[in-house]
């Protein structure tokens, strides 16, 4: 490979300032004793400053606005005579995993096995009756959460940071979840959703109680 | 500190009434939770600079426009997602660059089906030798794809190569090669 040869493939790196300081003085030194490389160089910097001058900003030729509200209008289709309450079902997919993840969590820092929850198994999943079984959820709930909260004192403050947080989290899915299922109606999947986190909810109470 | 002017910015005390600017954060959030007019006017602030992002990665006007369209319905769909940990104009860029390129990507697959091509040896589109005077975005639009994503996304936006690597499914080498072949072909092109 000859000097100019060499000194062409480093130009990048040196137009770009991520050329390390050896070859930078190197290509300095042959860029001063070659017009040719000196004119090659020149001719980019000039290119590169030009490119970074471009406008940032281009207005659309046409208004673009339209056919997007359209499509929105296909993403979120609000219903008509009902409060309209967004279904994200992503996020509550989301909330899902991350009930998973904090029973997981919950059982290492409370250093009980899960086995031993009280009401692990709950109110059949598939119970077609949603009203009632949340109903024998909420009541469960409050039950041991009368009882949390007798004991919440007593807790040391890292149990109680951790349980915390986690309730918060499950009581956002079953929020979530409640709202979705007021908006669309029956739905067996977000039924499911709202047990799990019913039931993540009571399970972690009742470890919690249990310290 | 006694001077009050050193605390309270300087409008604070002039006479016009302290009209509240809204504030693109609040747009940002009204359009999270479904104000349409709110994304609206995300929509009129930000368009020219997803738009000429676009043309540029995509080097064609038509496409442009779609693109532009579909960051704007993925951004809809995603709001609920975007954090405010960075600015929502930087998420909207990102955003845009993962549109343009994944399609980008889909097609190239699609074209590697029917005709096998290495797109580093393709020439430049014929409609785009016409002009006799090549100014410099018809220059970049004539530009192989990945060369000219590459210069787009190095030379103007200011990416790195590790992540051009990562955006483009590339090796950083790679990319290194597609922006030398970008510069050279740019050079001979505006000489001309
Ligand atoms: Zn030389």
């Amino acid at each position: 490979m000859s000097d100019c040869e060499r000194i062409g493939v480093l130009l990048d790196d040196y137009l770009s300032g991520t050329l390390r300081a050896g070859d930078r003085t190197e290509v300095e030194r042959h860029l001063e004793a070659c017009p040719t490389c000196a004119r090659e160089a020149e001719t980019l910097r000039r290119l590169l400053a030009d490119a970074r001058a471009l406008p940032r900003s281009i207005a659309p030729p046409r208004d673009l606005w339209r056919g997007i509200d359209a499509r929105l209008e296909e993403e979120r289709p609000a219903r008509s005579g009902r409060r309209f309450i967004r279904v994200r079902p992503r996020l509550l997919a989301a909330a899902a995993v991350v009930l998973v993840a904090v029973t997981a969590a919950v059982a290492v820092q409370l250093a009980r096995p899960p086995a031993q929850a009280p009401l692990a198994g709950g109110p059949a999943v598939t119970a077609p009756r949603y009203a009632a079984v949340a109903a024998d959820y909420a009541a469960a709930v409050r039950e041991l959460e009368a009882s949390f909260v007798q004991r919440y004192d007593r807790l040391p403050p890292e149990t109680r940071a951790v349980v915390s947080r986690n309730l918060a989290v499950i009581d956002t899915a079953i929020a979530e979840a409640r709202a979705a299922l007021a908006a669309a109606g029956p739905n067996p999947d977000l039924e499911t959703l709202l047990w799990a986190s019913y039931r993540a909810k009571l399970d972690l109470l009742g470890r919690a109680t249990k310290l | 500190m006694s001077n009050p002017a050193l605390s309270f910015p300087p409008h604070a005390f002039s006479g016009r009434r302290a009209v509240p600017v809204p504030r693109v954060t609040d747009a940002v959030a009204r359009a999270a939770a479904g104000d349409r007019a709110a994304f609206e006017t995300l929509y009129r602030e930000h368009a020219g600079r997803v738009y000429a992002l676009c043309l540029r990665l995509a080097g064609d006007t038509t496409r442009a426009e779609e693109y532009t369209q579909d960051v704007f319905v993925r951004a809809w769909q995603r709001l609920a997602s975007f954090r405010g940990d960075a600015a929502f104009s930087s998420w909207l860029h990102r955003l845009a660059v993962n549109v343009v390129l994944q399609d980008r990507r889909a097609e190239r697959r699609r074209l590697r089906r029917v005709e096998p091509t290495d797109d580093l040896g393709s020439a430049p589109a014929p409609r785009d030798r016409i002009a006799a005077r090549l100014d410099l975005e018809t220059a970049i639009a004539a530009l192989p794809d990945a060369a000219r994503q590459v210069f787009v996304l190095y030379d103007i936006e200011g990416y790195g190569h590790a992540e051009i690597g990562r955006l483009l499914g590339i090796a950083e080498g790679t990319s290194k090669a597609h922006l030398h072949r970008a510069r050279r072909l740019l050079r001979e092109a505006l000489e001309r």
